[in-house]
């Protein structure tokens, strides 16, 4: 800890010695109108003045110097229009501008081919709290199969594995339902498996994103409700052409360690009104070996197909349909009970937007979404299958909308809107006992037709000037969650558990708001603070889940249907530095306390027993007084010239359980008495992580070496409440290269985990009937092929 | 003084979430002073520890047998204090599982903190009772493969004591002496599609001479000694010539089992 004391120390040093710096800058982002991603290589100048620079790889550039007036700043691009604006730049103040380019008619680039090899994880946008994204040329240059495991190189960020796909993430601690996980800005998709084989993120594939924004903490309002964060997930989008026409963009990747192929297609076309992309994908990964030569049952087959036209109507307003479908099968899940025999998931939306509408109406957008999930687990693979073959079949689906209408109010903009969510479960599981001849089959309830709908009203008002932004957001929902009586019967009729006697109900009116102020002490420097209180209401599990092991440990879980909504009143303090000799540096920390904290406690067999061969008993969810969470991230990025780039990011979360329950245990492993205890840590959070990552530009950044090295400490502040064990320090090795070779032909090759290290992640699951964690792959060599006509 | 006000905003938001955050009352709680028992199970045969594996023993029925293993169900456990109060043991668990084979199993620390005072007496029932027997209820080994087949009456058994014992035709022949729950049958048949109800076949056990006391902090650690040989004498003598080796389809013989078990258990010591 002290070195990082020391650490910012030294840098509020250089940061005041910055502060009385003469000069004023004009900075900003350049990024895509439509997909509103940032665009490197801009020609960023200032004609009258003759100073100009170009944006970098992340879409960002500063003009230093910058005399008071006002002045005419002109963007340009080969592959884009032409983009002009005037700037008023103030005595003591910087101006800072984002511009959005749209494509050029003449020299429309495919959108969707890399250009450049980037970080992992970014500050993209203007916002008192931290707001990361996992840009497409790191999401396309990567052996990375799976979403969850993008997000792992994120601060802060961790993920949980079960299998070789569908890594549920954490952030700063948070997890499941603390997470508002999300496609598209407001499309929500309920995972079929009560033991999250399936999160949001394992029903889109790699291939069909564009980029993953996280927004840390309870601040961002009018995305949903959610207390710990945001993970909006956003898929590729058509882009309008102006010289009508179709598009080929095409890759297939081979991963010598899984045995894999990737293949993805695009298709893309239309005109400057009506323009269009279908996406196939298809995936096909044998199981990983690890860095002790041992193979991980982690193989599975994805394919999806995917369908999005939008229409121009008028200048302002645009209209997307867009329908995907992706198919899992044989999907290994080496933690949980059973691995995914196939998964269905449908998914459709209807989006509209609208534009600089008139001088108070700015924008209008509307989504109205449906996704399904049609999902079947089963245990064919599993030692135990001999005894009892068990068979799960669920049906979630979840439906809603989105609207929200943006005005200029008082020199800031001011955007209010409402949003709905129906989400219902229905399934059970069934089980043939082949031990026993003749014996009927077991049929169990997982979900009893559980529904939750929530209704939720939210405004948030946002001012930008010279010297200071203020954003302020508010949001209600009302929450109801309903399920029939929750009754499983034995073999002889007579009850193994009961809740409720006829429907089960719980009503929430639960409120948020949150704060947020950056004050730019000097033209590289700002301080940002944050303060928010969020509620969310106990998800579909944490409700009605009945006998099954979801957690972290081994235990069947109970829901809790009189479980009392969570709520997180969080601060944090953000530091950002930016300056064209230095580089860009953040560093943010934070703190939360969150009230009613929906842990779990364990039930005595005498109460209930469990149903799930190889547990260890029964859990039910309950809200415990509260839970603490703190921690910080930080982030460098420097130039060395033009042609290096050298990146540092590393974060930590520490978190504690006001009161949790120990059990004691005899060398006979009974339990003989139990213990309350204080200040427990909260499970399933990664340690101390940092990354540096090395690149250099060849052949004017068209060929591109990146060597990376990523650092986990070892984990020792664990639960025991949760018997949660230590995992040692590990770190390793990437080296990956990509050779844009033209603009039609581009390559992609790299080795991950160089000395094929042998080491698993604090928050890998432990593999079914072992103790012993699931290993993260050994060497993975890789390539890839890109074309684009 | 204008940009200030934001700031001054987010300043009292803080504040007022400081103020959100109150501090919980803590529950007031009655304290009462307990103490733990222990439960150990031994096995003795004809008043010397039972020798598992080896044909030295006669029944009453004058049958050479041996014992390879035992394992049953204890449930229910209730201790009588000398005030007339009933302490039930189900805190934690209610049934415990013994096999001879696993020495773990062999002592059970009860999870229940047990009021100190005088006991007079303990009781349990011997298997599972029959609201409680239910078909899965275990779903991993050891206790899970005590189950009894759902086509007989589901359930768990009460125990397994497998042996051999020598026939008539001086034969080592095999004898699961199971009891589980009994079926009833229209007619002279074991036909599975002719049982027309079935008999739970646990029972209550209450030993005499159990009296103890507990203090405070203290654990008193009781010894349960069953007597093997016991299963086959009294009230009823049985015979494994006539009952043979197999007698889960065969509820008079499970019912003399059941009979015979009343003096089965013993205490052996209280410390």
């Amino acid at each position: 800890m002290k070195r990082y004391f020391l650490f910012f120390v030294w840098f509020l040093c250089y940061s005041t010695s910055l502060y009385s710096q003469e000069g004023r800058n004009i900075s900003g982002t350049v990024i895509h109108a439509v997909s509103e991603e940032p665009i490197s290589n801009v020609d960023i100048y200032i004609p009258d003045l003759n100073k100009g620079t170009v944006s970098d790889s992340i879409g960002q550039f500063i003009i230093s110097d910058v005399p008071a007036g006002t002045w005419k700043v002109i963007a340009n691009h080969i592959s884009y229009r032409r983009y002009s604006v005037k700037v008023n730049v103030y005595p003591h103040a910087s101006a800072e501008l984002t511009i959005s380019l749209i494509n050029d008619t003449t020299y429309s680039l495919p959108p969707l081919i890399v250009t450049d090899t980037s970080s992992g994880d970014i500050i993209t946008r203007k916002a008192p709290y931290v707001i990361t994204s996992i840009q497409p040329a790191f999401i396309h240059s990567t052996s990375i199969p799976d979403i969850g495991q993008l997000l792992r190189f994120s601060a802060n960020v961790g993920g949980i594995r079960k299998g070789g796909s569908g890594i549920d993430p954490v952030v700063r601690g948070f997890r499941s339902g603390q997470l508002n996980v999300q496609l598209n800005s407001g499309q929500r998709i309920e995972g079929g498996c009560p033991n999250r084989m399936d999160p949001t993120a394992a029903h889109i594939e790699k291939e069909e994103i564009n980029s993953i924004e996280v927004i840390k903490g309870p601040y961002a309002l009018r995305f949903g409700p959610s207390i710990g964060g945001i993970i909006n997930i956003k898929t590729k989008m058509p882009q309008p052409i102006e010289i009508p026409g179709i598009h080929i963009a095409a890759s297939r990747s081979f991963d010598a360690n899984r045995i894999g192929n990737a293949e993805n297609i695009d298709v893309y076309g239309g005109d400057r009104k009506t323009y269009f992309l279908l996406t196939g994908i298809h995936k096909d990964y044998g199981n990983y070996t690890d860095g002790n030569g041992n193979e991980v049952k982690s193989a599975y087959t994805k394919y999806a197909y995917k369908g999005v036209v939008t229409r121009k109507i008028g200048e302002n307003h645009r209209l997307s349909i867009t329908y995907c479908e992706n198919k899992g099968r044989n999907v290994l899940y080496p933690a949980l009970p059973m691995d995914e025999r196939s998964d269905n998931t449908a998914l459709f939306s209807l989006d509209y937007k609208a534009e600089n509408i008139s001088d108070l109406f700015t924008g209008i957008e509307g989504k109205i979404y449906h996704s399904s999930v049609d999902h079947v687990m089963d245990n064919k693979y599993r030692s135990f299958s001999d005894t009892v073959a068990a068979i799960s079949s669920i049906m979630a689906e979840s439906m809603g909308y989105r609207f929200q209408l943006s005005m200029s109010l008082g020199g800031g903009t001011i955007i209010g809107g409402t949003d709905h969510e129906r989400t219902t479960k229905d399934g059970a599981r069934i089980k043939n006992m082949i031990l026993q001849p003749n014996l009927p089959v077991k049929t169990e309830q997982i979900w009893n037709d559980a529904l939750i709908t929530n209704y939720g009203l939210f405004l948030e008002y946002f001012r930008s000037e010279a010297l200071w932004d203020f954003i302020f957001a508010v949001r209600s929902d009302v929450n109801h969650a309903e399920s029939e009586a929750i009754l499983m019967k034995g073999m002889n009729g007579s009850p193994i558990y009961e809740y409720g006697k006829d429907s089960i109900f719980s009503d929430f009116v639960p409120a948020s708001f949150s704060a947020g102020y950056t004050r730019k002490i000097s033209e590289a420097f700002s301080v940002s603070f944050s303060a928010g209180r969020a509620s969310r209401c106990p998800d579909m599990t944490e409700r009605f889940i009945a006998l099954l092991p979801v957690g972290y440990d081994n235990f069947d879980y109970l829901g809790n249907p009189s479980l009392k909504p969570e709520t997180n009143n969080q601060a944090d303090i953000t530091l950002r530095f930016k300056h064209p000799s230095f580089g860009k540096l953040y560093l943010n920390g934070f703190y939360a306390y969150v009230q009613n904290y929906i842990s779990a406690i364990r039930l005595p067999p005498s109460s209930v027993m469990p149903l799930t061969t190889g547990v260890l008993g029964v859990k039910q969810f309950t809200n415990i007084p509260s839970a603490q969470l703190s921690g910080f991230e930080a982030g460098y990025e420097y130039s060395v010239g033009k042609r290096i780039v050298v990146m540092t990011e590393a974060g930590f979360t520490y978190g504690t359980q006001s009161e949790a329950v120990v059990y004691m245990k005899n060398q006979s492993n009974q339990i003989i008495s139990e213990k309350t205890i204080s200040n427990d840590a909260i499970p399933e959070i990664p340690p101390f992580e940092g990354t540096f990552t090395f690149k250099y530009y060849f052949l004017k950044k068209k060929f591109v070496p990146l060597i990376s090295f990523r650092y986990a400490a070892a984990q020792e502040n664990i639960s025991a409440a949760y018997e949660e064990k230590t995992t040692p320090a590990f770190w390793t090795a990437d080296f990956r290269m990509f050779w844009n070779y033209n603009t039609h032909l581009q390559f992609l090759a790299g080795v991950s985990n160089i000395l094929d290290k042998a080491y698993y992640e604090h928050l890998n699951r432990r593999t079914i009937g072992s103790s012993a964690k699931i290993f993260e792959p050994g060497r993975v060599v890789y390539i890839k092929i890109s074309i684009n006509i | 003084m204008k940009s200030l006000i934001p700031a001054i905003f987010c300043f009292l938001i803080s504040i007022l979430l400081l103020l959100a955050c109150k501090k919980e009352k803590p529950n007031p709680q009655v304290i009462v002073e307990t103490g733990k028992i222990k439960l150990s199970f031994a096995f003795f045969n004809q008043g010397q520890p039972q020798i598992f594996d080896e044909l030295n023993y006669t029944n009453s029925a004058g049958n050479q047998y041996l014992v390879n293993e035992i394992q049953f169900f204890v449930s229910e456990v209730n201790l009588y204090s000398h005030d007339g109060k009933v302490v039930n043991i189900d805190d934690w668990e209610i049934d415990h599982y013994v096999d001879t084979d696993i020495p773990d199993t062999h002592t059970w620390e009860v999870f229940d903190p047990i009021p100190a005072g005088l006991y007079d007496s303990i009781a349990f029932r011997f298997g599972i009772s029959e609201a409680r027997n239910q078909s899965f209820m275990f779903v991993n080994p050891p206790e899970s493969y005590m189950f009894w087949p759902e086509f007989l009456g589901g359930g768990y058994h009460c125990m397994k004591l497998n042996g051999k014992w020598v026939d008539t035709s001086s034969t080592l022949l095999p004898f699961d002496f199971h009891l589980g729950t009994g079926q009833i049958y229209s007619g002279n048949t074991t036909d599975v599609d002719s049982i027309t109800g079935f008999v739970h076949n646990d029972f209550r056990v209450s030993l005499p001479l159990s009296a103890f006391s507990i203090g405070k902090d203290q654990t008193v650690h009781i010894t349960l000694r069953m007597n093997v040989e016991k299963w086959f004498c009294e009230p009823h003598v049985y015979d494994h010539n006539i009952w043979r080796g197999d007698i889960m389809q065969k509820q008079a013989a499970m019912q003399i089992v059941k009979e015979n078990g009343w003096n089965v258990f013993t205490i052996s010591s209280i410390e």
